[in-house]
């Protein structure tokens, strides 16, 4: 390597990773200023189930003002699931492991009926999530019995 | 393409980038809402002033309610835009900090370009920055200092003049009113003067001097403000968080080991990456499944920086042989460094050491420039590819981190958004009375429809590269 290919790629080395930075995050930005949507880092639910078994609150909120809170939908939840799965709001908040999240799902309309229940009750079980087998157990506190008893993922 | 263009071409883009995730985090409830509440219920700006002057018997920060005031002023002209406005701000001040940044640095050739695209790297991937560009109480003071240090460093720099002199007196003011850390802007207008910068003449240091001793008056005889003391905040010790009753018990005999601790931690923060708020967290218990690679790349890239300041201060610059420690921004970065953990030594924290990072990615700027000049002419013809390489690693190292403050404020919208929800009824109790909270209804509906984003929905070993469990 010659001298001045040496200059040219020294200085190349030292500058490429903050403009390819400077690019990615700056257009991601200019993405964000003008449609509210950065190009990077900023994945959004798709659906409601997805909201609430990703904890997000705020969309489960806003979501549910127009959405049947009782219907399935395809679900990603990569800090559960290794695939998506087709779940309800309610089984995906289970899914989240987080209790203020199933309040909210029923607060926001979805019905709990005896079936239902037991189906959250065994998937919190499945998942041996201490808080959410405890909030479950306040509303129905029975002994459970999971045969038969389909985990949706 | 002139060299000048393009820094200025990186620095919009860096510019544009920060400012656009800051502008889309909602406001806050947390920090947040209360002070918004109170300062409204104020009938004027003085009110305002006045109200802060009172509002804490340790803090001292009028110039938080008086902004807020003048925001929220706008805000009801602006048909009750409070996001608008407030983030609007936020987003100005975070552009404001880089492009002040790139006019310090001053680029003139290639080879500062290329540093400067390293710096703008450290510059926003360093641990201090997080907090700094995310946080806001509603207004992001440690911003707005770490605003007024460079602004009174570029000063110092310039021909200077009455105006000059006014202007420092002035932004030293308000810095100190602003925020206790504030104070730090007079050690750094010394330290430009000692290493010879005459654009702040001396008659305006003494002139901020009496000001400084002026504002110790105010405190103490005014106001009766005590400082703060041990256990009025969590902080860390060794691998420890401490609570604030583990504090007063361990430490109330002996506030000067834990005081000097937390100083020592500060200092060590910025070069290190470690420890974070004072507790050595890459020294907890590694899980052997998930082993935490962001401290590597943190500490790693840390180190290296530093190596390269380090080596960059003991160099002797061309003309008269003078070390390089003494010129103006490696002074000023020391006395940033100094003077800001000195200021934290109740309790450690990364956001009061951001004037401090902001100035250390200003020699690391200087620091590569030299290196990159001086690797160009003594390389050895064998070793070229080695370096070309291993300083490609380095930079693309950093480039990761500068990407985890992108996630960050990421985080921190869906935070905020999810706090509008969570820390309100009927879920908690709500921050401020429903008979006075005249703004939360609205401040609600606009959090709860803007900046919609779910970092959950990563795949999730990136965000545990940038440190998220």
């Amino acid at each position: 390597m010659d001298a001045a290919r040496f200059r040219t790629l020294l200085l190349a080395a030292i500058a490429f990773p903050g403009v390819v930075v400077a690019l990615l995050t700056g257009l991601s930005g200019v993405s964000a200023f003008v449609a509210d949507r950065p190009l990077i880092l900023a994945p959004v639910p798709r659906n409601t189930a997805e909201a609430a078994g990703n904890r997000d609150v705020a969309d489960v909120v806003v979501m549910s003002e127009a959405t049947d809170m009782n219907a399935p939908a395809p679900s990603r939840i990569p800090l559960r699931l290794h695939e998506p799965g087709l779940l309800t709001p309610l089984e995906a908040a289970v899914i989240s492991e987080r209790a203020y999240m199933i309040r909210l799902v029923r607060d926001r309309g979805a019905r709990l009926g005896a079936q239902e229940l037991r189906t959250l009750r065994c998937i919190a079980q499945a998942r041996r999530d201490r808080g959410t087998i405890a909030y479950l157990a306040e509303i129905d506190s029975r002994a459970l019995d999971c045969d038969g008893v389909k985990i949706p993922y | 393409m002139k060299p000048s263009v393009a820094a200025w071409l990186i620095t919009a883009l860096f510019a544009t980038a920060v400012s656009a995730s800051v502008f889309r985090i909602p406001i806050q409830v947390s920090d947040s809402v209360e002070i918004l509440e109170a300062v409204d219920a104020t009938p004027s700006v003085a009110a305002a002033f006045t109200q802060g002057l009172h509002a804490s018997r340790t803090m001292l920060r009028p110039m938080r309610q008086t902004v807020t005031k003048i925001l929220l002023e706008v805000a009801h002209g602006a048909g009750d835009r409070f996001n608008l406005v407030f983030r609007g701000f936020h987003a100005a001040t975070a552009a404001l900090l880089i492009v002040l940044f790139t006019f310090i640095a001053a680029p003139r050739d290639w080879s500062g370009v290329a540093a400067l695209c390293v710096a703008m790297l450290v510059l926003t991937g360093l641990h201090t920055s997080g907090g700094m560009m995310r946080e806001a109480y509603p207004i992001n003071h440690f911003l707005l200092i770490a605003i007024y240090c460079l602004a009174v460093f570029a000063i110092a720099g310039s021909r200077g003049g009455i105006a000059a002199d006014a202007a420092a007196c002035i932004i030293f003011v308000i810095a100190a009113l602003t925020l206790e850390s504030g104070l730090v802007v007079l050690p750094i207008v010394i330290a430009a003067y000692v290493s010879g910068l005459r654009g702040i003449s001396r008659n305006a240091l003494i002139a901020m001097s009496v000001l400084a001793a002026g504002y110790v008056v105010l405190r103490v005889a005014g106001l009766h403000m005590v400082g703060n003391t041990v256990g009025e905040r969590q902080t860390g010790f060794g691998t420890e968080m401490l609570t604030t009753r583990e504090l007063e018990a361990r430490f109330g005999g002996a506030p000067w080991l834990l005081y000097t601790y937390t100083i020592v931690s500060s200092l060590l923060t910025v070069p290190l990456s470690q420890p974070i708020a004072g507790q050595w967290t890459a020294l907890e218990p590694w899980d052997p499944l998930a082993p935490p690679l962001f401290f590597l790349n943190d500490i790693g890239t840390s180190l290296v920086a530093t190596g390269v300041v380090a080596w960059y201060l003991m160099r002797r610059r061309a003309p008269d042989g003078r070390r390089r420690w003494r010129d103006p921004a490696p002074m000023a970065m020391l006395a940033a460094l100094l003077g800001s953990a000195v200021l934290s030594y109740a309790y450690a924290k990364s956001e009061i050491m951001s004037a401090a990072g902001v100035f250390y990615a200003l020699v690391v700027c200087l620091a590569v420039r030299e290196l990159a000049e001086v690797l160009m002419t003594k390389t050895r013809p064998s070793m070229r590819l080695v370096v070309v390489l291993a300083v490609l690693l380095v930079s693309t190292a950093w480039g990761w981190r500068a990407m985890g403050l992108q996630y960050r404020l990421q985080r921190g919208a869906f935070d905020a958004r999810s706090e509008w929800v969570l820390r309100m009824p009927p879920y908690s109790n709500p921050p401020v009375p429903s008979s006075a909270a005249r703004l939360t209804p609205r401040l609600l509906e606009e959090a709860l429809h803007r900046g919609r984003t779910n970092p959950f929905l990563l795949w999730p070993p990136y965000a545990r590269l940038w440190g998220e469990n």
